[in-house]
Formats: structure tokens, sequence, C-alpha cells
């Protein structure tokens, strides 16, 4: 048929067409940065758009209503999603012509493909390398090729700091006849083999998204101290993954397993239910961030510890939300200016009311003794230099890396060593 | 005066409001899936021609391979179980008059799974494999003990523990398709077996099966769709945990293109997906062709 056979081609030139079109995509070109940057704001009616995750957007909004106190021409509104739609979602929403000024960064290296800023001129302007600690803000600072953190491009601006370590059941340390919470990693084995003679759990853990990869950087990095294990989890070129430390970490996490310190099912659950089974009482200790340290605290309140991981060295996992500038957005200095007052003294308070160990952490001060503890160490780790950024951001993949291969280990499916081969080969397929 | 059914100017112009729908949710996306298999591409910038080495990638890397491996086995949990359960069970209760109360009653009971969204199904499967949940409290009471286990977190347990979801969901669809289709079967058919000196069995395989063909074929094709695409229920389930033992490529697509930022891959993956799906739908519209 005449009429048909036309439209067949009509049709199937467009579809052509709109594919072309659609696979064109934008060059990339690294993170540009401002051609001018100043302290002083437009005193136009202008609105700046946030884009965070939740929980982080309670200490954004409530910073918003200080900066439009101070900026009453400013008006800032604040959207949130959770943390995997917003990682998934957040690079088509910077892309767009009505996205956000400023967003939180969900990886460093997405930033190669320019869509938000080099912020080191406001870096430089407002002075923010005198109040972020360098193990933090190097996180989130990349090289040219974008394939390494502790660069000179400053792609965001960290807000808040998380650090892993050991939360402990004061009073079933004590049932087990402890007196001081483990500073070695004798101390630390000793404390478990008596928990379990005493019929206790003696380190609660989930693994279903692969949390025990914690302990195995935990102990990896109390072994070898955080200097190499740093460069290995920032992507520096000629690191490798196979340590002493790690493999005695891999080694133990195996070896505790079989011993009964670790749940039997460890695989069939989450973290979320590890801090759960915690609280209640289920569990001696618990290796886990300060982000749980609210829930925590509330269910538990005196009853609970939290110490560095013991080891040799004074390390831990240490890293936090940072806040990235679109390139896009039109009020690009407003939108430095929010990011500035979101490390103020000011908002620090603000951040600790809602659990957020604030960046600007000279500031903050404990109000509950979890708090204090939390505080405490990250004081004592910070002057030992010893936060080391989570292996898991290492490369796009390694946190599914991470837990397929710690599943497969706890589940008699994958030697140590080949865990290690396994992580090491992600790690060098991007670096 | 009759037209000719064949002028075909008016009639594409019927059709143009559907075609330009399917035309651009459905195929166009399909295409570009096409195209994008054969770039390296981040999903925001610049695009580089892979040529076939993505589709290498797909039968070379075994996260992907497993993951088909493990779409084939749900074949079995989600198709061939279903389907044969779905026919025996229509058989036994053939006399069950489809308007009594009891016939109402089941039928609603036995549709549930398919109306209730397979998120909400993935969670309450999922608490109930859990190390407290009921079916380990069952084992528990009945002196079991041994044999229970964090289902989704065993090996050897979390893809049969999907694949038994695959069975419950499925098994209630077949039965109501094929129940329908016995009640069509002219009676006198049945009669005339009995006639011969046939009993059930002589009935079921020399009327029953043979009258049922459009059914199962139809019954085959949507459970073997749902088996072989399936993402939602192992993403609430398992997340394709531990390690990988439940990965299905339906998943493997979304964690290649939204975690991995690797577009081009997931769509190489998507495209043989859909190839190994039509393969499969071909098949088993040949083989059930005679029986």
């Amino acid at each position: 048929m005449k009429i048909s056979g036309k439209i067949q081609g009509v049709v199937i030139g467009s579809l052509l067409a709109l594919v072309a079109s659609t696979s064109g995509a934008i060059a990339a070109g690294g993170a540009p940065s401002p051609s001018t940057v100043s302290k002083t704001l437009t005193k136009k009616p202008i609105t700046l758009r946030v884009f965070t995750t939740a929980p982080q957007n309670k200490v954004s909004e409530a910073v918003a209503k200080e900066f439009e106190k101070k900026y009453p021409n400013i008006k800032v509104i604040v959207q949130a999603a959770d943390f995997p739609n917003y990682s998934q979602g957040i690079q088509l929403a910077l892309k767009s012509k009505n996205g956000p000024d400023v967003a939180l960064a969900a990886n460093a290296f997405d930033s190669k493909n320019g869509l938000t800023l080099n912020l080191a001129k406001y870096s430089k302007l407002y002075g923010w390398d005198k109040i972020i600690p360098s193990t933090i803000a190097q996180q989130w600072k990349v090289t040219d090729d974008y394939k390494t953190m502790a660069g000179s491009i400053q792609v965001a601006l960290p807000v808040d700091i998380n650090i892993v370590g050991i939360y402990y059941n004061k009073s079933l340390l004590k049932q087990i006849g402890i007196t001081t919470p483990p500073v070695s990693m004798d101390d630390f084995e000793k404390a478990l083999a008596a928990a379990k003679k005493a019929g206790q759990v003696p380190l609660q853990m989930g693994n279903s998204q692969g949390h025990a990869a914690f302990l195995i950087q935990g102990i990896g990095q109390a072994t070898d101290g955080a200097k190499s294990a740093a460069k290995w989890a920032l992507g520096i070129p000629g690191s490798t993954f196979d340590t002493a430390g790690n493999k005695l970490g891999a080694t133990k996490l195996l070896a505790w397993k079989d011993s009964g310190y670790i749940p039997s099912d460890v695989n069939s659950y989450s973290l979320q239910d590890a801090v759960k089974n915690f609280t209640q009482g289920q569990g001696v200790f618990l290796n886990d961030g300060n982000w749980d340290a609210g829930t925590i605290d509330a269910a538990m309140g005196d009853n609970v510890g939290f110490i560095p991981f013991p080891g040799a060295n004074v390390v831990a996992i240490g890293g936090g939300d940072a806040f990235q500038i679109a390139s896009n957005s039109k009020n690009k200095d407003a939108a430095a200016a929010f990011l500035d007052m979101l490390i103020s003294a000011q908002a620090a308070p603000l951040a600790w009311s809602n659990g957020f160990l604030p960046a600007n952490v000279g500031t903050a001060k404990g109000s509950t003794s979890l708090q204090n503890d939390i505080l405490k160490a990250y004081g004592n780790i910070s002057k030992a230099n010893g936060i080391v950024s989570f292996n898991n951001n290492v490369t796009s993949s390694m946190n599914q890396t991470l837990t397929t291969t710690t599943q497969a280990l706890l589940g008699g499916q994958m030697s140590v060593a080949t865990l290690i081969s396994t992580v090491q080969a992600d790690w060098s397929s991007s670096h | 005066m009759k037209k000719g059914r064949d002028s075909g100017f008016e009639a594409i112009l019927f059709v143009i409001p559907a075609l330009s729908f399917y035309l651009l949710f459905v195929i166009t996306p399909w295409i570009s899936a096409i195209s994008f298999s054969f770039f390296n591409w981040d999903g925001i910038g610049s695009a580089v021609w892979n040529g076939f080495k993505n589709y290498s990638e797909v039968f070379h890397d075994p996260e992907q391979i497993n993951s088909i491996k493990h779409s084939v086995v749900l074949i079995g949990f989600f198709s061939v179980v279903p389907v044969t359960l779905g026919l025996i069970l229509a058989n036994l209760i053939s006399n069950l008059r489809a308007t009594s109360l009891i016939g109402r009653i089941s039928r609603v009971i036995i549709f549930l799974p398919q109306v209730l969204p397979l998120i909400a199904v993935g969670i309450a499967w999922k608490l109930m494999y859990a190390s407290q949940g009921v079916i380990n409290q069952f084992l528990r009471n009945v002196g079991l003990e041994e044999s229970t286990r964090g289902w989704l977190g065993d090996f050897n347990f979390a893809l049969p523990a999907i694949g038994f979801v695959g069975i419950w969901l499925g098994s209630g669809l077949c039965l109501l398709l094929f129940n329908s289709g016995i009640q069509k079967i002219d009676q006198h058919l049945f009669e005339a077996v009995q006639i011969d000196g046939g009993g059930r069995i002589r009935a079921f395989i020399s009327v029953t099966l043979p009258s049922l063909r459009p059914e199962i074929r139809f019954a085959s094709t949507i459970t073997m769709i749902a088996a072989l695409s399936g993402f939602d229920l192992v993403y609430v389930m398992t997340s394709g945990g531990p390690g990988g033992a439940t990965l299905v490529p339906g998943l493997e697509v979304f964690r290649l293109a939204f975690a991995y930022h690797r577009f081009g891959q997931a769509c190489a993956l998507a495209v043989v997906l859909s190839l190994i799906t039509f393969l499969f739908i071909l098949l088993v519209n040949r083989l059930l062709k005679d029986i």
C-alpha cells in the first residue's frame, strides 16, 4: 500500500532522528570554575532550591530559616528524597534548567560531567579549609582525571561528619565480667569470648546490605594504620587491598562467625535489624556509625557507650554529607553563602540536635552520655589523624562488590584470598 | 454500497492515536535501548561507540550470565509448576459449580495473590522467611529446630524461597484460567469417554488436555514472561543477595544503569533478555502445538 508505505518511511525516519538526538549527549568537560566570586549578594528577590536526602533535610530546613532571616530577599526551598532514589535521580535534576542551585553530592566522581562547580574559589573566599578537617575535605576533592580523591578540584563542601565505631551495652559488658571497654584487638576478642561463654550475642551484625564490610575495614585499618588504608580508600594509584590488615579483617570476620561471635543468620538481616536487636539487648557490641546514634540513644539512654574501633591504631571509617553548587544555578554567590551558613557555628547546634555531628566540630557540645562518647571518640581519632574514607565509595560498584563478597565469605562460598582479589579487581578497573 | 475493507487511509486515521502512543512509549524506548547498547555511556556525559563489546561482556561477566541462569531456574517455579498444579487442581474441582457459594469464595481466595501489588507480596514473604518469622516459628513448634535458618540469607535456599512465592502467585491464576476453560468443554465428550469405558485419567488426557491448549499456551506465556522479567519481588526480598545467589536480569539491568552508571551495558543485557524471552515463548508455543 502506497500511503502506509510512506507513513512507515516517515515513522522510521523520525525514530532514527530521535535516537540520534538522544544519544548525542553533552560533552564532558569537568567541573567549571565560576568566573567571579563574591560575598556580596544580590538585593533582588530570588529563590534558592536545595535538593537533599532525608533526614539531612531537617538540618537544611532549619538552616534555611536562619538564612532567610539574614537575607530577607532570598527564599529557600528544600526538597528531599531517600538516598537510593536521590542518588539515581540527582544527575538528571542537575542537568535540567529548573534543577537545584544547591544539591547534596551522591558521589565525588559524578562531577566529571560538568554539572556542578569547582568550589575552590569559594573555599578560598570563605576560608572553608580552616574549618573542615582535611581528612573529611579531601574526600570531596578530586584529581584532574576524576578518578582519584584527595586532588585539587573541590566538587563539594562537607557539612557533617560520620564516624563508624563500636557501640557497647554497658550493663551486659559488666554482666560478662568486663570492667573497661576494649582498647586493643586482644581486649576485644577476650570480651567477645566472654560474651559467648555467658550466652550473650557477642557482636550484633546485619549483612543483607553488606555492612560486614565495616568490620574488615575496621580491623584492616586499625592494623595497617590510617595513612596506608586511606590511600586505597581514596583511590590513589598503586595502592592495594591485599594487605596484612585487610587479610586479618576478612579472616577474623569468618572466624568470629564460626565461633558464634556473630549471629549465624547474619546474611539474612540488615544493619537496621541489627540496630533494633542491639537496642533490645541482643548483643554486647555493635559495629555502626554515629548516624544511628539518635535511635540508639532514644532506646538505651545511659546504658550505651561508643568507642573507636579497638586496635593498634586509633582510626575510624569516616565521611559525611557534602553539598555541591549546580553549574546551571543563576545565583551561585547566594548558593555559596548558603553553604557557608551550613558549616557556621550558628548551624552547628541545629545539626547536632538532629543527630548530625557538624563538620564545624569545634563548636559541638554533647547533651547525652552517648553524644559525649561520640565527641570524645571523634576528638581522639581526629588527633591521631585517623579518619579513613568509606571503602564502599572508592568506585561506583564497590558497595555492591563488598556486599556480594562478604555475603559469599560468610555463607562459606568464598575464601579470604578470593575476597581480597575480587575487591582489588573492582578497584583496579577504575584506578 | 459496501466499502472495501482494505481502503487503507481511513483505517490508518483511526489507528493513529493508539499507534502514536505505542510508537512513542513502547517502540521508541526499545529502539533507543538497542542503539544505546552499542555505546559506552554513563547516562549524562558523552557516549563512546563500543561496537559489540557490551554484548560480549553479557556472556563473559559471571554476574550477568548468572542472572540469566537464575531466571531460567525461576521459569520452573513461576511457570512449569503453576501450570501443572493448575491443571491438576482444575481437573479435581471441575465438578464444583462455579456459581455456588463455595465456588465463589474459593475463586476470590485463589485469585487474591494476583490482585496484590508485588511489592506488598515481597515484603510479606520476607517477614515470613525471616529468622524470627512464622515459617521458622512453625518449624520450631513441630520440633524441627535444626531446619530453621534465615531463608533469604542462605545460599542454597534463597532462590527456591523466591521461587516458592512464584508458585503461590501463579497457581491461582492458572487454576482459574483452566477452570473456566473446562466449563466450556462440551459435556458430551466426557460422556463419550465414559461410554467407551474410560476413567477420569483417560478423560483428562483425551478430552481436557487438548481442549485446554489455548489456555495452557496463554498461561505458560505470561508466567514465563513474569519469571524472566521479574524485578520487584527480588528487589524487595533479597536485592539479589546473598552474594548474588538470587540476582535476576531485571535487577542487574537496573544495577548496571543506576548504580554502576553503565547505561550501554544495561541496555545490552536488556536486549539479550528480550531476545531470550522471545525465544522461550516461541519454543513453548511450538511445543504446545501438538499435545
